[in-house]
């Protein structure tokens, strides 16, 4: 096992679309699928499939529901999702603080 | 990789930041709650009354009678002037308090459906509503007995009062985290019931002009503040705080007036420096949130 911090990205996580899902979805209870899609600038289709494959990992909740006859798609970061983005925040800030100090790199 | 984990930081770190500012809204409490304690003087004025030689009827406003148990819950809002009727300042500030959290709550659920993005409104409720629950029940209960145990107003009851909460709040915080255990629910029932304690006290002894309405406003704000994970907010938040304290325990006419009878003048005085920092709060936040969305 290397202990390279790129051994700590998740593949699931790490896709920069699913990782901009996730740090809103950190910021606030509940977001909105057209929030998401405006501010990650993604087609519906696009958004839905990242959306999905979050949601499979166990990483994000979804709510459908109506406000009045219009429908509204919600989501929501569980507890699994917060811990697997602060892992993801971890590991990228250790390949960065290894790229602004080489001597710290160890020897394999 | 490394300087393309760097871009990745940085974007992220945008767009928190835009999601953040998205989801501000905390300009409206701050000005309702301003404007409302502004206009609070103009109540007192018109709730004056003629005092009857012997004295108010009901100096500390209407009481509550739970089991053959009496105590007055709106003790904490009723004036220190004695010619304001207790009654209509105690609904005043307990309106201000539940009308003021229920606009905020309505207020974030628009702007949830508008923006798309639904804030953790449950910490600024708790927070309001805590707040208020202990400011009407276990302050009023509790505070006379507790003034008996801890001591008076004199500084080492004041200490002690202050060491009581601390020390309620640490052991709290200590037993509230990791794995529960039957040692660490007895430490969180100990540590919460300090913190009752401690509370009653501090708010008792810091409430000596009755605008104990202004304590509730100050932790609801703190809590906003949390919810909104704003720098401004909790500046605001704290700065109204101290304002609130200095409105309490300092006769601001002193300084801003001189010697005064008139009950608008000397309310005025008093609340005109938290309602100001709230009022320039929020339409820093209004302006400076619209600058930044632009």
């Amino acid at each position: 096992v290397s202990d390279h911090p790129t051994a700590d990205l998740d593949d699931v996580v790490h896709q920069r679309h699913r990782l901009g899902i996730l740090t809103i979805a950190a910021e606030t209870k509940r977001v909105e699928f057209g929030y998401l899609r405006e501010a990650l600038s993604l087609t519906a289709g696009n958004l839905s499939r990242h959306i999905s494959v979050l949601e499979e990992a166990g990483l994000l909740d979804v709510h459908k529901g109506y406000d009045g006859k219009r429908p509204r798609t919600r989501v929501q970061i569980n507890d699994s999702g917060k811990a697997a983005l602060a892992k993801e925040m971890a590991a990228l800030r250790a390949l960065v603080t290894r790229q602004d100090s080489p001597d710290q790199t160890p020897v394999d | 990789m490394d300087t393309e984990a760097a871009a990745l930081l940085d974007d992220l770190g945008k767009l928190r930041s835009r999601t953040r500012q998205d989801s501000h809204g905390y300009w409206l409490p701050l000005l309702l709650f301003g404007v409302l304690i502004l206009v609070a003087p103009v109540l007192y004025q018109a709730a004056r009354i003629t005092v009857p030689t012997n004295g108010i009827a009901d100096p500390f406003g209407p009481e509550l009678h739970i089991g053959g148990f009496r105590f007055e819950p709106l003790s904490l809002f009723t004036s220190f002037q004695f010619d304001v009727s207790p009654s209509a300042v105690g609904f005043y500030w307990l309106g201000v308090a539940v009308v003021g959290t229920l606009v905020t709550l309505g207020w974030y659920w628009w702007r949830a459906v508008r923006v798309g993005l639904q804030p953790r409104i449950g910490v600024y409720l708790l927070c309001a509503l805590g707040a208020l629950l202990v400011c009407v029940l276990p302050v009023p209960i509790a505070a006379g007995w507790l003034i008996d145990v801890l001591g008076g107003s004199d500084k080492a009851s004041v200490l002690l009062s202050v060491a009581v909460l601390v020390v309620g709040i640490a052991l709290t915080a200590l037993c509230a985290r990791g794995r529960r255990s039957v040692v660490k629910w007895i430490g969180l029932v100990i540590g919460v019931a300090l913190v009752l304690i401690g509370t009653s006290d501090v708010t008792f002894l810091a409430n000596t002009h009755g605008y104990g309405g202004l304590f509730v406003i100050a932790i609801g704000l703190l809590g906003l503040a949390w919810m909104e994970r704003s720098r401004l907010c909790g500046i605001v938040a704290l700065l109204f705080t101290a304002a609130a304290l200095l409105a309490d325990l300092y006769d601001m006419e002193n300084v801003l007036s001189g010697f005064t009878t008139s009950t608008l003048i000397i309310t005025f005085d008093n609340l005109v420096l938290p309602a100001a920092v709230l009022i320039v709060g929020g339409i820093v936040a209004l302006v400076t949130g619209r600058e930044s969305r632009q």
